[in-house]
């Protein structure tokens, strides 16, 4: 993986070699495979799925079908490929459920547009000292997304994985990963535009 | 605004430095033009910024503790035990199946001729039965209808027999002497 998130230590033994030792009953493999991914993994999906204890549910669950699956991988993917497609295809099915659980459920139907608010147009912008955008913003405004550009964006923004990468996670042509990334962030300037007017409208009073 | 469109397919590769120097230059010629497109283009390098720099959050102090329990769990379900835990999900299974087992049992007993006890040696009921199937043949007076006295032990057996002598054939005691064995 060449995510951001990857540890910058020398690994004597790669994920590829753990796993090996893995499927030839090497528990104490398994452990360091967890202790190297559970907390990257629990930042794509919690960022994917937008609550902490499902995303930590679905981290665990990833973890056991690894376990339970140990001998259906195969060398041919690197490994942080295949637990993140099983990370990923778990978050989106969360999602799906959400969404039954949301078309069934009259209350949810009433408040459809409430979960996410967009400020008032006269406050100041949401925007943090260095320019960036602040975390509770820009989490809702993911969580807006469409699965299929919130995933691309999370893999490639968030988590720092190459193209190629994210075309064999999600299995996937490299031309649609390339096409969803940049689709996805129009779609998120276009959500989040409001606070850049204000920021323009707040440097021209300044002025006057 | 068709041609912004057709640069807008660009932004991301624009912004990775990832675009051939035509397309580049062709597309820096329209953001000289297009406050839009440039504003889109500055506002997207803010937003992936935020993106990158998004606090990370790390597993909870149990999330270890609870996983190895998980696999725990997993490792002493045995395979066969697997479907039988399931049924919990859907109890109509083992409703029907308890009903039909019951009524087989019930057929069973209801349909079958009785059985003589073939029970251990030294068990009381045995040796009532013997008494029964002893004394009914010479039809002893009382011999059925009578409760059988339950023996407790060799001697009163011994007893019991020699008293009916009088009456039952010397064979009839022979049943009676393979309690003790």
């Amino acid at each position: 993986m060449t995510g951001k998130k990857k540890d910058n230590k020398p690994q004597k033994v790669t994920d590829e070699e753990l796993i090996a030792r893995f499927q030839q009953g090497d528990q104490q493999a398994f452990d360091i495979l967890v202790h190297r991914y559970k907390d990257q993994l629990l930042n794509f999906v919690y960022r994917f799925v937008g609550n902490r204890n499902d995303a930590e549910d679905i981290v665990q669950e990833t973890f056991l079908r690894v376990y339970k699956n140990k001998h259906y991988y195969k060398e041919i993917a690197k490994f942080s490929t295949w637990i993140y497609t099983i990370a990923g295809n778990l978050a989106k099915t969360e999602l799906r459920k959400r969404k039954r659980r949301k078309l069934f459920s009259v209350s949810n139907f009433m408040n459809e547009e409430k979960d996410y608010e967009i400020p008032d147009e006269d406050k100041n912008p949401e925007l943090e000292v260095d320019g960036t955008i602040k975390d509770d913003i820009i989490q809702k405004a993911i969580e807006k997304l469409p699965p299929k550009f919130k995933e691309v964006i999370l893999l490639r923004d968030v988590q720092g994985f190459s193209y190629e990468e994210i075309s064999q996670i999600l299995n996937i042509p490299l031309g649609t990963v390339k096409s969803r990334v940049n689709r996805g962030r129009l779609k998120l300037q276009e959500d989040l535009k409001f606070l850049f007017e204000n920021e323009e409208k707040s440097k021209e009073e300044s002025k006057i | 605004m068709q041609e912004c469109d057709k640069f807008r397919v660009h932004f991301s590769s624009y912004i990775e430095g990832e675009l051939l120097s035509e397309e580049r230059q062709a597309l820096e010629a329209h953001l000289a033009v297009c406050t839009d497109c440039s504003e889109a283009i500055y506002q997207i390098k803010i937003i992936r910024r935020s993106l990158q720099s998004l606090p990370p959050i790390t597993t909870s102090s149990h999330f270890e503790r609870q996983l190895q329990d998980r696999i725990a769990q997993l490792n002493n379900t045995s395979p066969w035990m697997g479907p039988l835990l399931n049924l919990k999900h859907n109890w109509k299974i083992p409703a029907i199946g308890s009903a039909v087992a019951s009524i087989v049992i019930l057929g069973v007993l209801l349909l079958s001729p009785p059985q003589p006890n073939t029970a251990q040696s030294g068990n009381t009921e045995f040796r009532t039965s013997i008494r029964q199937s002893v004394a009914a043949p010479t039809g002893i007076p009382g011999a059925t209808t009578a409760p059988a006295k339950a023996l407790t032990s060799p001697t009163e057996t011994q007893l019991d027999s020699t008293k009916n002598n009088a009456t039952v054939p010397r064979t009839a005691g022979r049943p009676v002497q393979l309690v003790g064995d």
